[in-house]
């Protein structure tokens, strides 16, 4: 099952500037609520900060923009 | 002479096709000019629940072969895939019967967030399993099963335990699912990740590769670390000489015939533009192809000289 929340972690961060902006000033209390074990949250410790922002301007830049699908 | 024979042994053992993505700017064109591509690929999210447009493509798919592309049905994820978005794929599908449908690699929303885009999920054995799954329940759904394509991304997928080409090959080595391999996305992840293209190709279970896509990017700064540039997949560039190249690599090594597409979202050049990128991907093809012909022949011509 955490599987899928890990998924919707991500899916979080890609989509929700205030979560995303929690996330960045304190991981451990961002993601205190979610059932996760000790090697996820270890995971998310260590994710590149500079490279999810870029991920996620970029999810942010497409969906505004909305017309042409691209893969 | 000999250049000749190699050229026509290629063309006898292989019947790669190549097309470009429609776009609503080339559609006019793509009809005027039809004889001059094999196959049109269009994305199945602008024409499902739209009879108008069903029709348009109906009438499309009479006079050129069509490969359907989706990009939200979100297959590579441990959550089950939207059955009526298989149902909606399933009934277009009864209407344009194309050559072949392809998806992703990637999750496009998780826990009620709609991501709106594709995204890489964690590479481990959950989201093999449920990709594997989703597959499945997607052949039987829409008949036919899918090429999944590897995609570009800026982050590195956090809880993963195995490389890229690892995961994609123990999904498709699992499944009846077959690749698309994005050469851009391809290039894109080097780039950005810092490995090589060709080991990735060398490694990936190239018997499974039947569609390539080829576009164009451009180079971003890091926002927080000025010195580090990442490669972005934006479609709105031409397609980079490196990308022919890894096209020339794979057409060497890949078994199946390929169909090769040209995609673009933006800043649309003339379609004449197109044809010259889809002639350099032509000649890119011809050039692996001949070379692993060659390669083929000189063993053949060895093993004739020791018996």
């Amino acid at each position: 099952m955490s599987a899928q929340i890990v998924e919707e972690i991500l899916a979080r961060l890609y989509t929700d500037i205030d979560f995303f902006e929690s996330f960045t000033r304190s991981r451990k209390e961002t993601l205190r609520g979610y059932d996760l074990d000790q090697a996820e949250r270890a995971s998310f410790d260590s994710l590149d900060i500079s490279e999810l922002m870029l991920a996620t301007r970029s999810y942010g830049h497409k969906r505004s923009k909305r017309r042409p699908h691209r893969s | 002479m000999a250049v000749v024979a190699v050229a026509v042994a290629v063309a006898v053992k292989y019947q790669d096709r190549f097309g470009i993505g429609w776009r609503p700017e080339y559609a006019a064109s793509i009809l005027m000019n039809a004889d001059e591509i094999d196959i049109v690929e269009v994305i199945s999210e602008n024409f499902v629940n739209d009879k108008d447009r069903i029709l348009s493509l109906k009438t499309l798919s009479a006079q050129i072969p069509i490969t359907v592309h989706s990009v939200s049905l979100g297959l590579a994820s441990s959550i089950p895939v939207k059955v009526q978005n298989l149902e909606n794929m399933a009934r277009l599908f009864d209407v344009i019967t194309p050559d072949a449908w392809s998806e992703h690699f990637a999750f496009v929303r998780a826990g009620g967030y709609e991501i709106g885009h594709l995204a890489a999920p964690p590479r481990n054995e959950d989201t093999i399993q449920g990709t594997i799954k989703n597959i499945c329940l997607a052949t039987d759904i829409i008949g036919m099963q899918p090429y999944l394509e590897n995609i570009a991304t800026l982050v590195s997928p956090p809880c993963s335990i195995y490389s890229e080409y690892q995961w994609i090959n123990k999904i498709v080595s699992a499944s009846s699912a077959g690749i698309l391999l994005d050469l851009h996305n391809l290039l894109a992840n080097s780039y950005n990740f810092g490995f090589c293209p060709k080991d990735f190709i060398a490694k990936l279970e190239l018997s499974k590769v039947h569609q390539v896509h080829l576009s164009g990017g451009k180079y971003i700064p890091n926002p927080l670390r000025p010195d580090r540039m990442h490669l972005l997949d934006d479609h709105l560039h031409d397609v980079p000489k490196s990308c022919y190249e890894l096209l020339t690599f794979l057409s060497e090594h890949c078994p199946n015939n390929l169909t090769v597409i040209i995609e673009r979202d933006g800043h649309f050049p003339a379609y004449e533009h197109m044809l010259l990128e889809l002639r350099k991907a032509k000649q890119a093809v011809q050039n692996g192809r001949e070379k692993k012909c060659i390669e083929n022949k000189g063993v053949s011509n060895l093993l004739d000289s020791q018996s």
